[in-house]
């Protein structure tokens, strides 16, 4: 998975590019400390060129929605294709993210 | 079937004195013949007015059965509709909406818990991460301990060079730079197993990883897979039922309109009640008539009329009505009655009645009501 990011006062956007697996983790915590420091309001995930998901994706979703809880950073994630969409649809994430 | 109109013309060539019968004796035979056929018709009608209103309450009571059984079907269906559409769980009345509802929630429970699963094994993942960057500091520092250790051991080695130059005063100076060597030897070793202790931790840390990437992958496809065929199911199990209770809604309609129709056919069948009121009445007029023919009968019964030539004139009458009849025992009453009143000879019967093999119709066919 790549990525690259676009700051514009408080809102951030970051777009995820390739399959986000397991093996990104690293490339992850790099977005996560990223996102701690950049004392944004909002934060959007932009998933237009993410092929796939799995779960341990999902999971780091879920950890990056824990330190956006504790900075009071809204998330939003956009443009997910068929399969990742049925995913956080499934999932029910609707309940977490705002989903466009 | 005899020419009834040469019997008639050879008869009353035969009758007594001079053809044509007289005046008295055409009116005595029609007023005897006209008071059996009355009395006849008095008996035959009360009788079929008997077979109308047994035959309508044998009936009435027969479509009335017909009708409960149509209205408890159609209750019985009403039934089936308002229970269609619930199900019976665990002694609860639950609605397969309420079910539905009920089950995706339960899959996506199960789907959270394993996506909550993933991301406490990543929240795992980063801790090691951060297990793994200390140890790497650790390591800095046993190498920072090695080098310190190989200085020391070069004083020491420097400290003992010196010490020989000395001599005697030097003595003293060597037995401790001796101690320092051996102590620098003791770190040296104790490094060493720093090392391979640390080296151990990286591994037990590497095998952390694969086991948590195992935890924490699943490829949520099977999963997408799954919750469609499911929500296919349930959808295809709803629009079943919602058919299956309009169907059910559709007989249960007719039934309950066939049995409103049985109903009216009932009432509309009550006309029997009419029919005996007129057969009644009829038969009252018939019976007046009849009193009026006996009335008669005693005038007109004197010696100047012949019995012959009355019997010739009866037979003269009758004959196209027995030929008209198509019931074989209104036939034989007749006949009966008009023998009885001594208005026909007997021997006739045979002859009359038609029943000879010279004669036409057989008498299986004038038996045969006809059917429709």
């Amino acid at each position: 998975m790549d990525y690259s990011t676009t700051q514009d006062g408080n809102n951030v956007n970051i777009a995820l590019s390739g399959r986000f697996t397991f093996e990104d983790h690293n490339s992850f915590r790099s977005i996560m400390d990223m996102v701690r420091n950049s004392g944004c309001r909002n934060l959007t995930l932009d998933f237009s060129n993410l092929s796939y998901v799995d779960s341990a994706a999902v999971g780091m979703l879920l950890l990056l929605k824990d330190i956006s809880d504790e900075c009071s950073i809204n998330i939003t994630i956009a443009n997910a294709n068929a399969q990742v969409g049925k995913i956080l649809q499934i999932a029910n994430l609707g309940q977490l993210f705002a989903i466009k | 079937m005899a020419d009834i109109h040469a019997l008639v013309k050879s008869d009353d060539n035969i009758s007594s004195a001079g053809g044509q019968p007289s005046f008295a004796a055409q009116v005595a035979a029609l007023c005897k013949v006209h008071r059996q056929i009355l009395q006849m018709l008095c008996d035959q009608l009360p009788a079929a007015a008997k077979v109308v209103e047994e035959s309508t309450v044998d009936l009435t009571d027969r479509f009335k059965t017909l009708a409960q059984g149509s209205q408890e079907q159609a209750e019985q269906m009403d039934r089936i509709i308002s229970t269609a559409n619930t199900l019976s769980i665990e002694g609860e009345q639950v609605s397969l909406d309420e079910f539905t509802e009920l089950f995706n929630k339960t899959l996506t429970d199960s789907i959270q818990k394993i996506l909550g699963i993933s991301k406490m094994a990543m929240a795992m993942v980063y801790s090691l991460d951060d297990a793994i960057a200390t140890l790497s500091d650790i390591e800095g520092f046993v190498e920072e301990i090695q080098k310190i250790n190989k200085q020391t051991n070069l004083l020491a080695l420097n400290a003992t060079i010196e010490a020989e130059r000395a001599g005697e005063a030097g003595r003293g100076f060597v037995v401790v730079a001796n101690e320092v060597k051996t102590v620098s030897r003791r770190i040296t070793n104790l490094s060493i197993t720093m090392q391979e202790k640390i080296g151990l931790v990286s591994d037990s840390v590497r095998n952390g990883y694969k086991t948590l990437q195992e935890v924490a992958t699943a490829d949520m496809s099977e999963n997408i897979i799954a919750k469609e065929k499911l929500d296919a199911l349930m959808d295809a199990m709803i629009r079943q039922n919602e058919s299956f209770t309009e169907i059910i809604g559709v007989s249960s309609a007719s039934s309950k309109h066939m049995s409103q129709n049985i109903n009216d056919m009932v009432v509309g069948m009550q006309f029997q009640d009419r029919t005996t009121q007129i057969i009644e009445n009829t038969c009252l007029l018939l019976q007046n008539m009849i009193e009026d023919y006996e009335r008669l009968d005693i005038s007109t019964d004197d010696d100047s009329v012949s019995r012959d030539s009355v019997k010739s004139r009866v037979r003269f009458l009758v004959e196209p009505a027995l030929g008209k009849l198509k019931l074989s025992d209104f036939r034989q009453d007749l006949l009966h009655r008009l023998a009885e009143a001594e208005l026909l000879d007997k021997e006739l019967y045979g002859d009359i009645s038609g029943d000879s093999a010279a004669g036409g119709e057989g008498d299986e066919e004038d038996d045969d009501i006809e059917l429709f």
